[in-house]
C-alpha cells in the first residue's frame, strides 16, 4: 500500500461529499428529528425529548408490525437459506446445473413490484391460477391474501420464490471453490457421501452460510413493496411491517418526528441483528 | 449386486429429472403466467377455466398500456434515471475504490466502516430526512431527486465491489509502469482501468438493477404521473375499485425485459459480481 498523494485526495473527494451530504447528514437529521414534534399544518416544531419513543412503545400497532416483521424475517430467511443451500449442494455435482442456474436467476432479477403483481394475480380468490389448480385435486378455494392467518405466509412464499436463487448462487460459488482432492482423499479413507457432506462440505460452507443468513436478514427487514401491493398491510394489521408502519406515519399521517423515531428504532434492531456480520467483515482483508 | 447398483443409479436419474422439472416450473411459471395473461383479451382473462396459452393472441393490453396509460413515459423516466445514477455512481465509485484499494491515508478505515454501515441501514431511515432536504432544495417531484438518492444508496455497494476487483490487479503491474516513468494518474488510467473493465461492468449492472427496481423513494419523491418510474406506474394500475390485470401483466413483462436482457447477455460477469459482492462485503 502506497502513501496517498494529491491524486488520491481528488479521487476520494466526490465520494466523501456524497456520503457527507446524502447519508451522514440525513442520519444525524433523523436522530435529531426523533426528539421533536413537527406539525406541518401549523408549522410548529417543538422539542419533546423521548416522547416520540414513549408513544411508539405504547402503540400496540407498532408492536404488531415489529412482531410481523420478525416472523417474516425469521421464516423467510430460514426457508431461503435451507432451500438454497440444499439445492446448491444437490446440483453442484451431476447434470442440469447450467440449466438450473440460468432459470433460477430470473426471479431475483424482477422488480419486487412486478413480483408482487404477478403473485397477486395468481393468488386471486376467484380468478387466480393457484386456486384453480388446487381445484383439480379437490381443494376448496383458499383466501390467500384476505385471510389474516394466511396473508403473511402468502407474502413469505413470494419472498422465498424471489430470493432463494440468491442463496443458491452464493452457496454454489462457495461450493465450487472447495478443491476436489479433499473429497478424493476422504473417499480413500472410506468416507461415504453423507460423511463427506457432514464433515467436509458443511463445515467449509459455514462462512458462506452465515454470510447469506445475514445479508438476507438485513434485506428482508426492509420488505415493503410486497405488502404494499399484495395486502396493503391488511387484513387488519396482519401484514403490517415496520417499514410500512414508518411509511404510513411519515407520509400518510405526516407525523414526521414520530416516524423518524420509529426508523431509528428499526436501525438499532437491524444493527443488533447484524453486529455479528459487521464484526466478521471488519476483520477481512479489505480493511487491513 | 451389480443390478441393484444399476437400478439405484437409474432411480437417482429419475429423481434428478423430477427435481429439475419442479424447479424449472417453480421458477419460470409465474413469469410465464404474466406473459400469457399479457396476450389475452379481457374475456379470456376472466374466464372460469383459465387458459394456459392465449386462444386468441391480442396486443390490446400493450396498446392500452401505451396509448391510454402513457407507459412509455415511465419506461423513459426509469431508463434515464437509472442510467444517469449508474454512470455517476460507478464513476465516483471507481475513483474512490482505487484509492481505498491502493493508498494509505488518514480516515481510510473510518470511510470503509461507514461504507459497510450504510449497507445495513434500511432506506426507509433516510427517506424522511432526504424528503425534507429535497423539499428545501426545491427538488421534490423532479428526476434529480431520485438520481441523487440512487447515487447515495448505490455508491457504498459500488465502492465495496470495485475494491474487490481492484485488489485482484497485481501490484507489480503498476510498479513497473511507474518505474517506466508513468505518473500515478497515467498508471491508473492506462494500466489498471483497462484491467477492471469487467468489474466496472458488473458494478454497473448491479447499480442499474437497484435503480430500475426501486419503489419506495420513487413513490414518495415523485407526485406527477408524467415523471413516475416503472414500478410506481405499475403499482398505479391497482386501485381500490379496479385492477387492470391485462395492462398490468403487459407492464410487468416490459419492466423485466431490460434487466433480463442485460443480465443474460453478461451472465458470468453478473454472477462474479454477485459472489464477490457477497463474499467480500
Amino acid at each position: 500500500m502506497r502513501k496517498s498523494n494529491t491524486m488520491t485526495h481528488i479521487f476520494l473527494l466526490p465520494a466523501v461529499v456524497v456520503f457527507l451530504v446524502l447519508t451522514v447528514y440525513p442520519l444525524l437529521y433523523a436522530v435529531v428529528t426523533s426528539f421533536y414534534e413537527l406539525d406541518f399544518l401549523k408549522g410548529d416544531i417543538s422539542f419533546i425529548g423521548l416522547d416520540n419513543f414513549n408513544k411508539l412503545f405504547e402503540h400496540d400497532v407498532f408492536w404488531i408490525s415489529l412482531r410481523n416483521t420478525i416472523i417474516f424475517v425469521i421464516v423467510a430467511v430460514l426457508m431461503e437459506v435451507l432451500l438454497g443451500t440444499a439445492l446448491a449442494i444437490y446440483f453442484n455435482s451431476g447434470k442440469g446445473l447450467k440449466l438450473i442456474r440460468t432459470a433460477i436467476l430470473l426471479p431475483m432479477l424482477l422488480p419486487p413490484i412486478t413480483v408482487a403483481l404477478t403473485w397477486k394475480m395468481m393468488y386471486d380468490y376467484e380468478f387466480g391460477i393457484i386456486n384453480y389448480l388446487l381445484g383439480w385435486i379437490g381443494v376448496a378455494p383458499i383466501e390467500w391474501l384476505s385471510s389474516s392467518n394466511l396473508a403473511l405466509l402468502s407474502i413469505i412464499i413470494t419472498d422465498v420464490w424471489q430470493w432463494t436463487p440468491f442463496v443458491f448462487l452464493i452457496i454454489l460459488a462457495s461450493l465450487q471453490a472447495i478443491p476436489e482432492d479433499i473429497y478424493e482423499s476422504a473417499s480413500v479413507f472410506g468416507a461415504n457421501a453423507s460423511q463427506c457432506l457432514r464433515y467436509i462440505t458443511l463445515p467449509l460452507l459455514k462462512p458462506a452460510i452465515i454470510l447469506v443468513l445475514l445479508l438476507r436478514t438485513i434485506d428482508t427487514f426492509q420488505v415493503f413493496e410486497k405488502m404494499y401491493v399484495l395486502t396493503g398491510g391488511g387484513p387488519g394489521n396482519a401484514t403490517e411491517t415496520i417499514t410500512f408502519y414508518i411509511y404510513r406515519h411519515g407520509f400518510r399521517y405526516f407525523e414526521t418526528g414520530y416516524a423518524t423515531a420509529a426508523s431509528i428504532v428499526l436501525v438499532l434492531i437491524i444493527i443488533l441483528f447484524s453486529i455479528f456480520y459487521l464484526k466478521r467483515v471488519l476483520k477481512t482483508s479489505n480493511l487491513s | 449386486m451389480k443390478k441393484s447398483i444399476q437400478s439405484k443409479s437409474k432411480m437417482k436419474h429419475v429423481i434428478r429429472y423430477i427435481v429439475v422439472s419442479i424447479l424449472l416450473i417453480w421458477s419460470l411459471f409465474p413469469v410465464y403466467w404474466m406473459l400469457n395473461n399479457s396476450f389475452k383479451n379481457r374475456i379470456e382473462q376472466f374466464s372460469d377455466t383459465p387458459t394456459f396459452y392465449p386462444n386468441q393472441v391480442t396486443l390490446e393490453n400493450y396498446m392500452t398500456l401505451f396509448l391510454e396509460l402513457g407507459f412509455h413515459k415511465a419506461l423513459l423516466n426509469s431508463l434515464l434515471i437509472a442510467t444517469v445514477a449508474t454512470t455517476i455512481a460507478v464513476f465516483i465509485g471507481a475513483l474512490a475504490a482505487y484509492s481505498l484499494s491502493r493508498y494509505r491515508f488518514i480516515g481510510r478505515k473510518g470511510l470503509l466502516v461507514w461504507i459497510l454501515l450504510t449497507r445495513i441501514f434500511p432506506p426507509v431511515t433516510f427517506v424522511i430526512p432526504l424528503y425534507e432536504m429535497m423539499g428545501n432544495a426545491g427538488l421534490l417531484n423532479t428526476r434529480i431527486a431520485l438520481i441523487l438518492a440512487y447515487i447515495a444508496f448505490n455508491l457504498p455497494f459500488a465502492i465495496w465491489l470495485l475494491i474487490g476487483f481492484f485488489n485482484e490487479v497485481p501490484f507489480e503491474l503498476e510498479e513497473s509502469a511507474m518505474i517506466d516513468g508513468a505518473s500515478p494518474f497515467q498508471t491508473f488510467r492506462k494500466v489498471v482501468l483497462p484491467l477492471i473493465i469487467p468489474g466496472i461492468g458488473a458494478t454497473a449492472i448491479f447499480t442499474f438493477i437497484t435503480a430500475w427496481n426501486e419503489f419506495l423513494y420513487a413513490m414518495i419523491f415523485i407526485q406527477s404521473p408524467e415523471l413516475s418510474t416503472v414500478p410506481v406506474a405499475l403499482s398505479g394500475l391497482i386501485t381500490e375499485y379496479l385492477v387492470l390485470w391485462g395492462p398490468m401483466s403487459a407492464g410487468g413483462i416490459l419492466s423485466a425485459i431490460p434487466i433480463v436482457l442485460l443480465v443474460y447477455l453478461m451472465q458470468d460477469t453478473f454472477i462474479k459480481g454477485l459472489t464477490l459482492g457477497a463474499v467480500k462485503g
